[in-house]
């Protein structure tokens, strides 16, 4: 018998060093998502329109780094995915723990990916524009008007980012933890999701969540992406406690 | 943008702080944190160069350059179509100015770019004995996505040999620009967010003085041309 009472907070913050330490994978792939999401996509541009007349024809070439942010999201998706997964799990038993320390040090975790990860979509989006500041012409630049933005603008835009980012991780982890529960569930879900998704079936409901994110009410989205990913985080918590016990 | 960087260089102080703490800095080559954090040195290094970029910002029109603008087109409208009064254009709209000496009795209009657009021409003869040719280009802004374009669109050229005036348009250009975005969670909240922008493309008006014993000759399916006293 020990004679150390294990303080719940003393031991998170244990395991959520001990897993910036181990997953520091999941940052190096960060890397190369980011890398792979300027090559092949953004620095290729979103979009292109033009006009023109008898004298005159202009085509526009739109840049944007929200693939940046698309591949960051997914990162996100895919490392909370893998962390509950049981090799990257099972090491939290080499600790004294129980299923809530393991719940809130990886929580803990995904949220320091997802600042972490807006950081560095926000900040390659830098490099995207400096990139083609030596790619064209600087009076072939267009800026938006719209473009300079407030720093209140610029906060409401890093947070909905990381809210974003954490909602995909929260995604993540709720079907990594499904997998461990059943295979058969998790195929379940997923089929009857990708399903709906390509035969048009929830093709409604595509619009509805388009909808539903595409507030631009600062307080609204922030107090409705807030409630999602409580709702995930919750659901996943239960089904973690419910998982059996290691010894 | 400052904030921006501060927050940035504050994350990134704090990651190195964690690495020299649990003593990833030097342990190997290629790190994952190694990795990680010299990536974040290049993205925070764009920032700084992005800052001494030249942004050319000062070519988006503000509303009050719209107005003007506005203004501008509805009073070339009016001369063009109505008063055909050149004097209430101002100087300001001349883009190009041509002068030269003349001494035949017959002066040709002609246009060296085939297009299919009429061209507006006002005419006055001198009032004295000055045997010069004058040709203005009066234009008004080219509009792209809010963008004053004006300078890279290559103007209207005159040119004058034996007794021919040529007004030379330049044939059906391509202009290539590129436009920087907003992402989409900075758009989500923007008040001032419009998706499609406004452009114009300029008006024009060609003002000639000739020689008060000249005669202009020029073909009437190509120029509209309106003596002016």
């Amino acid at each position: 018998m020990s004679f150390n009472s294990p303080n719940l907070i003393d031991v998170v913050k244990k395991q959520y060093v001990y897993k910036l330490l181990a997953y520091a994978s999941s940052f190096s792939t960060l890397v190369a998502i980011q890398i792979i999401a300027v090559v092949f996509f953004s620095f290729l541009g979103s979009g292109m329109s033009g006009s023109g007349n008898f004298v005159y024809e202009i085509t526009i070439k739109y840049y944007s780094a929200d693939m940046f942010m698309i591949f960051t999201m997914i990162w996100g998706l895919i490392t909370a995915f893998i962390i509950v997964s049981k090799p990257f799990s099972n090491p939290d038993f080499y600790f004294v723990t129980n299923r809530i320390s393991s719940f809130l040090s990886n929580l803990l975790f995904m949220m320091t990916a997802s600042i972490i990860g807006a950081i560095t979509a926000i900040l390659s989006s830098f490099l995207l524009k400096v990139m083609i500041y030596f790619q064209y012409d600087s009076k072939q630049i267009l800026m938006q008007p719209s473009y300079y933005v407030t720093p209140s603008e610029f906060f409401m835009g890093f947070s909905a980012s990381f809210m974003y980012i954490l909602l995909f991780f929260s995604i993540g982890y709720f079907f990594g933890l499904l997998k461990e529960i059943s295979k058969l569930l998790l195929t379940f879900v997923a089929t009857l999701l990708l399903g709906g998704l390509f035969t048009g079936l929830f093709s409604e409901m595509n619009v509805s969540i388009y909808q539903f994110f595409s507030e631009s009410s600062y307080p609204l989205f922030m107090s409705k992406i807030l409630f999602i990913v409580t709702i995930v985080f919750l659901a996943s918590f239960f089904i973690s406690r419910n998982m059996e016990v290691k010894w | 943008m400052f904030f921006v960087l501060l927050i940035s260089i504050v994350v990134y102080l704090i990651i190195v702080l964690f690495m020299r703490k649990h003593k990833l800095i030097n342990k190997q080559l290629f790190s994952p944190y190694l990795i990680f954090i010299s990536y974040f040195t290049i993205l925070l290094l764009a920032a700084f160069v992005y800052l001494f970029l030249p942004t050319h910002n000062d070519r988006i029109l503000s509303e009050k350059e719209w107005k003007e603008e506005k203004e501008a087109r509805y009073l070339f409208s009016k001369v063009n179509l109505r008063e055909k009064e050149i004097t209430q254009l101002d100087s300001r709209y001349i883009k190009k100015k041509f002068e030269e000496r003349f001494t035949g009795d017959r002066l040709y209009l002609e246009l060296e770019t085939d297009d299919f657009i009429t061209m507006p021409v006002f005419l006055k003869k001198n009032s004295d004995e000055d045997q010069t040719v004058t040709a203005y280009l009066y234009e008004t802004k080219t509009i792209f996505r809010d963008t004053d374009i004006s300078d890279q669109i290559e103007p209207i050229q005159f040119s004058m040999s034996d007794n021919v005036l040529r007004i030379k348009k330049p044939s059906k250009t391509k202009y290539e620009f590129v436009q920087m975005k907003n992402e989409f969670f900075i758009n989500q909240f923007k008040k001032d967010f419009v998706y499609y922008e406004k452009g114009e493309f300029p008006e024009r008006i060609i003002y000639l003085q000739i020689p008060q014993n000249v005669d202009l000759i020029a073909n009437d399916t190509i120029f509209n041309v309106m003596e002016v006293y």
